[in-house]
């Protein structure tokens, strides 16, 4: 293998490879460090890389009150995990049935999950839906279901499992195995890499979203951390807007400092940084089986 | 709004068949039917006079502010005094400031049912509710049930809450007059012998910031900006008046001119004389080179490196609040006289919902706001001995991290029926009360201007003014080259067309007001 | 004929019964899909009325083409038409090139080097676009931020971001490409990785260079992964992505000229205007636009590799 590798190629790959990482890496390190800055030296000095005077000060602010952000990651933790879960069934049973060549309906059904990426009936239909008709305003439930079959996953699905050998399936059901025992016993242990692929699209999804909490949200409980996140820049743009200045509303009102808004920044991004690295390994490989079948 | 899914609405003949087959089978969807099957109040006048026969009802009602962590108990205690006297269970829930008009308006337009809710010239816009059909008109309710209302607010101010002549939303009494000035570090100003007296106007302050300048490294004289500046904000003196409810727009008549006449302000000698004198102040240092720039002036005026800062506006006992905010003393120092207008006026309201099932009841809980200080105060400042303890009749002190402190009283009723915080002066009410009645009054007060038929022009206006308005208030950019190069784009944005609808507008209503 | 159809019903049937199992594992799926996509098409009316809140749906006055006529009459529809697809095109040939070049680099280094590029590469990726804002402000902020703080240390004039449209398609590119490029880039390498090595082998033999072999086996083979991802990508061409043009721009009006979409005008004439006919004009718009458009990227799909067409 190596022989083939010709050395300033290589080299070269490596300057610009490390290079892009250091800047992946860099903005999240500012934010840190504002994070872990006195709040004065921001205010006259500005942010910078390396704090002037290092001070957990804007993290024990945030823990002073911890019951808002502790039930904050119940909720996001809570909606991940099960989101995650369901969506995943559902998901890899419908994309499964796709799959199947021999199934006489799989165009149809395609055409049938593909149809709703490209129109919808609008947002004042939908919300009327789900907060009204069944009646999911201010519930976990608001934050789950709207994306338990999002299409593009469906298809995405498809892709892995459509590589499946058609003779295991086939020497399965000769075996008189039902549908069912196929999929669960067969389908779904063959394919982890693909599940684990579409279960971190899914679990990033639902930790990274708010646009569910800004429509169907209204009391403290049920609060989602990067709802918390997006709230308090929400409150920040309004509130120094000009707007609000003229109506004497920003003085009445005390913003979370600069230094506690960046920590609540790594409290809510931190824990998928943990996560990835044990999806990593599944990951990759499932998307080398995802990109030979697209 | 968002995700693209949410938005990409339909297409194409075949999909409205197959779409009006799908909503045929959908559970009833007509999101109006509460506002339709609202009984006319005077089907319901009789029971309301004896409240032992009402059923009880419960009543949700939206308000803008930091949510409360504690509000499930104040609710609970609120109820026992609604279901009293009202029969009604009382739910509040509060919305955060950034996203309060977005989701009062996704639920006005999907017709969600709530009861009250919190409007304005500056959240949950009240004129675009108003035209979309989001409030119930109220005049038949305010009579019946809302004497207490009735007796509190000026007489003069219901103009700026009527619409075709029908009112759409009850008042929040509270200050509602500008007095536009500085706040000042008070120990400088005595140091540099800074008379407040000897203030009448904003360049009365020049030798003092000479002063400043030559003794007090570190420290620069003015701070102004922060969003968006009017281009004529500090002291019209009130011989100018806004013509239209927006902040934004230029267009404005001269007070006492007979013939109302609107113009835009930029051609003004009082504005052009303005830009130059902060021209002139930036040149000499008065302000920070990039004053243009300052985002969130509130956070910077603690720094202390600004010896004044401009108020939005001086109220009665708002030294001791900038005072406390800021943990600098400051003096407030007027450079204008008192006025009000429409805009200040609907700065705080209450309206009913057009979804509403209960409005007598809503109206009564508001009236009850007005009435019954005991519900008014658990409101605005939680239970008593939990929230805050009580330090005789008339003062309060709040108990830090109870879980519940909305500091906004004005969101809930008639403000001048609150609890005094500690350090503020024992007559505040009636001082701003005072002040609210004497206050010069705008002679376009109820005038509404509906920006409906020229709606994209005023908005590329207002993006063209929010370029230049910050440049130019701070003197950052010269008004000779500046000046000019915004009247061609305000032209050709058709501000001539906006001002003609504006002026046609001011003149059918005074024709239909006697002015 | 009746009897015709009859018989294809039965046959209908028959299938179904046949493939009931199937039929069951599809089923939660496709019911979901029917009440959360399907039911709410009735908003389709919504351009063509005058929607007020007090008459709701279907008692609001119909008012044509009007709310059209408002979308094209400003000179709005082509700022945020121009906008969204010069904005998109850019991004769409920036991103597959610098995948691209990342994922033919990953392919010259070591597998260990790779997972810890990889993992770097891929941080961005999981940041919401919300963290990604307050990234950009602590970058850009007008009186705190790093980038006026470096200007200033090198005696340079600060600059008010938010303010000035010129350089935000260029940060917007960057952003985009900085947030996406790892994620990308391993889908390429991992189609790098299934090109069997007996090709490169036989190159090797006949002395051909790195390069040659770059050009001559790697991008051919890749290219039908890049022709789909790429034309998926156009079926999109209409489609901002909001949190990117919105959350990171902080909404400030001043670089609308530049950084105004189709996705945030919507937003925003819903938000301000409350204006709900109108915003779902503009919708309607973009959705007949896309809806050629991917028909169209899915017959050329179909013509070069029709197991990838999307149906």
């Amino acid at each position: 293998m190596s022989s083939r590798r010709s050395g300033a190629i290589r080299a070269l790959s490596h300057v610009v490879l490390s290079g892009f990482s250091i800047l992946c890496i860099l903005p999240l390190l500012l934010i840190l460090s504002i994070s872990l800055s006195k709040e004065m030296d921001l205010l006259t000095d500005g942010y910078a890389l390396i704090p002037k005077t290092p001070t957990l000060e804007a993290y024990a602010m945030v823990f002073r009150h911890p019951d808002q952000l502790l039930s904050s990651y119940g909720v996001t933790i809570t909606v991940t995990v099960a989101g995650t879960f369901f969506s995943l069934l559902i998901t890899s049973m419908l994309a499964y049935v796709l799959s199947r060549r021999d199934y006489p309906l799989a165009r149809k059904t395609s055409f049938f999950v593909f149809f709703p990426m490209l129109f919808s009936g609008g947002l004042v239909p939908w919300y009327i839906l789900v907060a009204r008709t069944l009646g999911m305003r201010d519930t976990l439930f608001a934050l789950i279901v709207p994306y338990l079959v999002i299409p593009w996953f469906v298809l995405l699905m498809k892709g892995f499992l459509s590589s499946m050998p058609a003779s295991i399936l086939e020497a399965a059901r000769i075996d008189g195995a039902s549908e069912y025992r196929i999929f669960f016993r067969l389908v779904l242990p063959l394919n982890k890499p693909g599940i684990a692929t579409v279960a971190l699209f899914c679990a990033l999804l639902y930790w990274n979203d708010y646009w569910l909490s800004l429509l169907f949200i209204q009391t403290t409980r049920t609060v989602s951390l990067q709802f918390l996140l997006f709230r308090i820049m929400s409150n920040i743009d309004f509130l120094t807007s000009a707007l609000a200045i003229q109506a004497g509303v920003r003085t009445q009102v005390d913003l979370p400092q600069q230094s506690a808004r960046m920590a609540m920044c790594i409290l809510a991004a931190g824990p998928m940084m943990f996560v990835f690295p044990f999806f990593q390994k599944y990951f990759v490989k499932g998307l080398i089986v995802g990109a030979v079948k697209g | 709004m968002k995700r693209n899914r949410s938005m990409h609405v339909l297409c194409l003949a075949a999909i409205v068949a197959l779409a009006l087959a799908a909503a045929g089978c959908a559970p009833a969807p007509t999101p109006t039917s509460g506002g339709q099957a609202t009984p006319t109040p005077g089907n319901q006048a009789t029971p309301t006079e004896a409240p032992k026969e009402l059923e009880p009802v419960d009543l949700t009602w939206y308000v803008i502010g930091t949510p409360q962590a504690d509000q499930a108990s104040v609710d609970a205690a609120a109820s026992a005094i609604t279901m009293e006297k009202i029969k009604a269970n009382l739910r509040i829930i509060t919305f955060d400031w950034g996203t309060y008009s977005d989701k009062l308006k996704t639920m006005a337009a999907t017709g969600e049912e709530y009861d009250l809710c919190f409007t304005s010239s500056w959240a949950n816009e009240f004129f675009s509710g108003v035209s979309k059909g989001a409030f119930l008109p109220i005049d038949d309710l305010l009579a019946e049930h809302g004497q207490s209302i009735l007796a509190q607010v000026p007489e003069e101010y219901w103009g700026a809450a009527t619409v075709a002549g029908k009112r759409y939303a009850m008042f929040n009494y509270q200050i509602s007059v500008a007095q536009n000035g500085l706040f000042v570090q008070k120990a400088l100003a005595e140091t540099y012998g800074l008379d407040p007296a000897a203030i009448r106007k904003i360049e009365d302050f020049a030798p003092f910031f000479d002063k400043i300048l030559e003794n007090e490294p570190g420290i620069t004289p003015l701070l102004t900006g922060g969003g968006l500046i009017p281009l004529f904000n500090y002291d019209t003196g009130y011989t100018l008046d806004r013509a239209t409810q927006s902040w934004v727009l230029p267009l404005y008549i001269r007070v006492g001119d007979p013939d109302f006449k609107v113009f835009d302000l930029g051609q003004s000698p009082e504005s052009k004389g303005r830009n130059a004198l902060m021209r002139s102040w930036y040149n000499k240092g008065y302000l920070r080179k990039d004053a243009a720039s300052i985002t969130d002036p509130a956070s910077e005026s603690k720094t202390g490196k600004y010896a004044a800062w401009v108020a939005g506006t001086i109220t009665p006992g708002g030294e001791v609040v900038e005072s406390a905010r800021t943990g600098i003393d400051v003096i407030a120092i007027p450079i204008a006289p008192a006025y009000t207008d429409t805009t200040y006026v609907i700065a705080a309201m209450t309206a009913i919902s057009r979804t509403s099932k209960n409005p007598e009841r809503a109206m009564m809980l508001f009236d009850l706001m007005y009435s019954d200080k005991a519900l008014y105060n658990l409101v605005c400042n939680g239970i008593e001995g939990t929230h805050y303890t009580k330090i005789d009749e008339t003062y309060i002190r709040p108990i830090a991290d109870s879980g519940y402190a909305p500091t906004t009283d004005w969101v809930f009723g008639g403000q001048f029926n609150a609890f005094l915080k500690e350090g503020m002066a024992p007559d505040t009410w009636t001082v701003t009360d005072a002040l609210n009645k004497s206050a010069a009054k705008s002679p376009l007060m109820g005038f509404v201007y509906n920006q409906e038929d020229v709606k994209d022009k005023v908005a590329q206006i207002e993006a063209i003014l929010q370029e230049y308005a910050q440049a130019m208030a701070t003197g950052t950019v010269d008004p000779d080259v500046a000046q000019p190069e915004l009247d061609a784009k305000l032209k050709a944005a058709g501000l001539d067309d906006v001002i003609a609808d504006v002026q046609a507008q001011l003149d059918a209503w005074r024709a239909a007001n006697g002015k | 004929m009746a009897a015709g159809r009859e018989a294809q019903a039965v046959k209908t049937i028959r299938t179904i019964w046949k493939h009931r199992e199937l039929v069951v594992l599809s089923l939660p799926g496709v019911l979901f899909l029917l009440v959360f996509s399907y039911i709410p098409l009735y908003g389709i009316v919504l351009p063509f009325k005058n929607f007020r809140y007090d008459l709701g749906f279907w008692k609001s006055p119909w008012v044509g083409f009007r709310n059209f006529a408002f979308l094209f009459g400003s000179d709005n529809a082509w700022r945020i038409t121009r906008n969204t697809v010069l904005l998109n095109l850019a991004f769409i040939l920036v991103m597959t090139g610098v995948a691209l070049a990342f994922a033919l680099m990953l392919f010259e280094v070591r597998r260990r080097s790779v997972r810890a590029y990889q993992t770097a590469m891929f941080l961005p990726y999981f940041l919401s676009w919300v963290v990604v804002s307050y990234i950009f402000l602590a970058l850009l902020d007008m009186d705190r931020g790093l980038a006026n703080r470096i200007l200033e240390a090198l005696g340079a004039e600060p600059r008010l971001w938010y303010n000035d449209p010129g350089p935000w398609p260029l940060l917007l590119l960057l952003a985009n490409t900085w947030k996406g490029a790892g994620y990308s880039a391993i889908i390429y390498y991992a189609g790098l990785m299934n090109i069997d090595r007996e090709y490169y082998e036989a190159a090797e033999i006949d002395g051909a260079t790195r390069f040659q072999q770059i050009r001559k086996i790697s991008i051919p083979l890749l290219s039908p992964l890049i022709t789909i991802l790429f034309l998926l990508a156009i079926g999109r061409i209409l489609y901002g992505n909001f949190d990117l043009f919105y959350n990171l721009t902080r909404n400030s009006t001043l670089l609308y000229p530049a950084t105004d979409v189709i996705d945030t005008f919507v937003y925003r004439a819903l938000r301000v205007t409350g204006d709900i006919g109108m915003s779902s004009a503009a919708g309607i718009y973009q959705s007949v636009v896309g809806f050629f458009i991917v028909l169209a990227a899915n017959l050329v799909v179909r013509r070069i590799h029709p197991e990838n067409s999307l149906f």
